[in-house]
């Protein structure tokens, strides 16, 4: 495993890799934002350990600027305990874990080796189909450059079908992402609310995305609507 | 005196100069009203020396026919006197001789005016005496008049100087009193605000009074002395942060550092157990930091807070999870107890921390169950933490909440003594409260946090009532 460790603490810096290389994995150390956003783009790195604090530009704009270049290398932040600021931006920002410090060194490695099971899959925090773009954190839509205003339940609806481009959902597979258990009978929510959508989504642009699929359900278009 | 309060002497002392005032005006208008009345009642007598004087020039007797001339018989008198003190003839009420042997003798050279009692009259007589002119001195005339009118008078004048000068001294004392009092006002604004005034938070500063006075330098006196002691209160407070803040570092590096020694192995056993032993005393200096820096934080009001609804149950349920364990080894359970709709307003995190001090002191100081009940109450929700333990007592209630407070001096024990004092650091974060509770048995603290949004307590009843759960049925 060879992991980049992005820390400007030498002496953490230090006592990590030590841990690291012990357990023989190679571990690589940036001490800025800059060089270790250079360094990820240039190395096939299997983790990334960053320290949110550090000289330049924080973790959190590390994150965001790897997963703007299309860098999927996993990432694992080091925050202080009760920075649970840090993390919520970092997490939403493309980091997929984090670990409090001072850490458990094995708790440190199995995360790692955790993360490093999944591979730099695509993972990116804006949905994107077609024109059509969403970000779970801000809860924001647009399509092309406009933004779409949506209500809680519109959201969710549209969040679930972006995640699944192309497939078709039915009745049940929307209420169940979409709505608590209460709703089960009045199945026919789902009817109204997709008509909702398609107001918000598709008629103003002169577009249809959203297709009724008879008998079945309803299904995304891949290319976002035509 | 000097223990009297200060509004109370300042009336004394006004209604004290009031009454000096009043007594020497009264004292000179008496005496002036006296002296005027004594003019004229000497002008009447002077009319009926002269009358009398007259009659005897005549060589007529004084008769019954005269005696008008002389004024009324029985208010006053006219004698014709030897100097021996024999009566040669007496006209009035009176029938002994007007004047003493003394004052005949000096009659008997000139003029004088006397006031003596007499018997027959009921009051005081004034009486002007002067040798019968042309006798040598052989007679004297003395004519007299009661001072009955002339003392009535006065005596009235007196009496209604004595009433209108009491009323006028009440008020006047009244008057000093309300002065005083809003003389003493800004006093009281400042004592009020001084009472409140805390050293953390918004920089308050003490009211000042319009007038350039005593009590307005007295006031930016103690402001500066505020503005003083909230320098060094958050020189200390930033001292505490900054500290347990550099801490944290260092800390994490040794931990790290000691891990890795332990895990890349080839140590005897010794060895080990020394290596572990300090992982774990890292472990402890590392949340002493936290800790130290949470209350710090909380002092200045910077501890993070992100509260939102959250059901109490489900805190209490997770507190228990988190302990029953250990609570187990011992033998002692943990009881829940909590409707199932509550909602409370907080920070997860910081409650969480919170409920774990709590259950924390009651496993490794109390004894016995734990129950956690909770309740609504009318300021919010009120968190219950019991063991049947010996309780605190009075000595260590008294100050169970502040810093590196221990149930023994012994430092042997374990916990640095900042439990409850995190405490009471969060429930106030939250605008809440953390208090001991006395109790027939056991030991009990209370936390008291803002209740939740009513919306969000009856969709959770609703949910409730959905999993056919019952409210106050304990959970565990």
């Amino acid at each position: 495993m060879r992991v980049l460790l992005v820390e400007d603490e030498l002496r953490m810096a230090a006592a990590i890799s030590r841990a690291l290389r012990a357990e023989g994995i190679v571990a690589d150390v940036a001490n800025t934002g800059t060089r270790g956003v250079a360094m990820a783009h240039g190395e096939q790195y299997d983790v990334l350990i960053l320290d949110v604090m550090l000289p330049d530009f924080d973790g959190v704009e590390v994150c965001r600027r790897l997963r703007r270049d299309n860098v999927w290398v996993p990432i694992i932040m080091l925050t202080a305990r009760d920075a649970i600021e840090d993390r919520v931006r970092g997490l939403d920002q493309g980091a997929d874990d984090y670990v409090t410090k001072p850490f458990s060194l094995a708790e440190l490695l199995a995360r790692l080796r955790a993360l490093a099971r999944r591979g730099p899959v695509a993972r990116p925090t804006v949905l994107e189909v077609g024109g059509l773009r969403l970000d779970p954190a801000t809860r924001q839509v647009w399509r092309d450059d406009v933004e779409i205003v949506l209500s809680a339940r519109e959201f969710s609806l549209l969040e679930t079908f972006m995640r699944r481009p192309g497939q078709v959902l039915s009745h049940l597979q929307l209420l169940d992402a979409a709505w608590d258990l209460g709703y089960e009978q009045r199945s026919n929510v789902v009817e109204v609310y997709i008509r909702y959508l398609r107001e918000k989504v598709d008629r103003p642009f002169g577009l249809k995305s959203i297709e009724t699929v008879r008998g079945f359900g309803y299904r995304l278009r891949r290319d976002g609507g035509a | 005196m000097n223990r009297l309060p200060i509004r109370i002497r300042l009336t004394l002392a006004f209604a004290l100069a009031v009454v000096v005032v009043l007594a020497s005006a009264c004292g000179f208008v008496f005496v002036q009203m006296r002296s005027d009345m004594n003019d004229s009642i000497d002008g009447a007598l002077q009319t009926r020396m002269t009358a009398a004087i007259s009659l005897l020039d005549r060589g007529a007797a004084l008769g019954v026919s005269d005696a008008g001339l002389l004024g009324e018989r029985d208010e006053s008198l006219a004698q014709l006197l030897r100097p021996d003190g024999r009566m040669v003839f007496a006209l009035g009420a009176v029938h002994v001789a007007a004047l003493s042997g003394a004052d005949l003798r000096r009659a008997a050279r000139g003029p004088i005016v006397v006031e003596r009692r007499l018997p027959g009259f009921d009051d005081t007589a004034r009486i002007f005496a002067q040798p019968a002119p042309g006798r040598d001195g052989r007679l004297v005339v003395a004519v007299g008049e009661a001072l009955t009118d002339r003392n009535e008078a006065l005596s009235a004048l007196v009496r209604a100087f004595v009433v209108a000068g009491s009323i006028a001294v009440v008020l006047a004392s009244l008057v000093g009193y309300a002065l005083a009092t809003v003389g003493l006002r800004p006093v009281d604004t400042m004592r009020r605000r001084a009472a409140a005034i805390s050293l953390s938070g918004e920089p308050e500063r003490l009211p000042l009074g319009p007038a350039r006075d005593e009590i307005r330098r007295l006031g930016e006196t103690l402001n500066e002395m505020l503005d003083r002691l909230r320098r060094s209160f958050e020189r200390e407070r930033r001292f505490v942060a900054d500290a347990s803040h550099e801490l944290r570092s260092p800390i994490a590096v040794i931990k790290t550092e000691l891990e890795g020694v332990l895990r890349r192995g080839g140590l005897g056993g010794e060895q080990r157990e020394a290596l572990a032993a300090a992982v774990e005393e890292c472990d402890r200096l590392a949340a002493l930091a936290e800790d130290l820096l949470v209350l710090a934080r909380s002092a200045d009001g910077r501890l993070p807070m992100r509260p939102e609804p959250l059901p109490v149950a489900g805190l209490l349920v997770g507190a228990r999870h988190r302990f029953v364990d250990r609570a187990a080894e011992r033998g002692r359970a943990i009881h829940v107890e909590a409707p199932g709709d509550l909602v409370v307003m907080a920070d997860e995190l910081r409650i969480r921390q919170a409920l774990a001090n709590l259950v924390d002191n009651a496993i490794r100081h109390g004894d016995g169950d734990i129950d956690l009940r909770a309740r609504a109450a009318p300021d919010g929700v009120e968190i219950d933490v019991t063991d049947q333990g010996d309780g605190f007592g009075p000595d260590l209630a008294a100050r169970a909440f502040e810093r590196f407070t221990r149930a023994s001096e012994s430092r042997s024990g374990d916990g640095a003594g900042l439990g409850l004092a995190i405490v009471l650091a969060i429930a106030a974060g939250h605008g809440g409260g953390a208090a001991i509770v006395e109790g027939p048995r056991g030991t009990t603290v209370r936390l008291t946090l803002p209740a939740g949004p009513p919306e969000h307590a009856a969709a959770l009843a609703a949910a409730d009532a959905n999993t056919a759960a019952r409210s106050q049925v304990p959970l565990i």
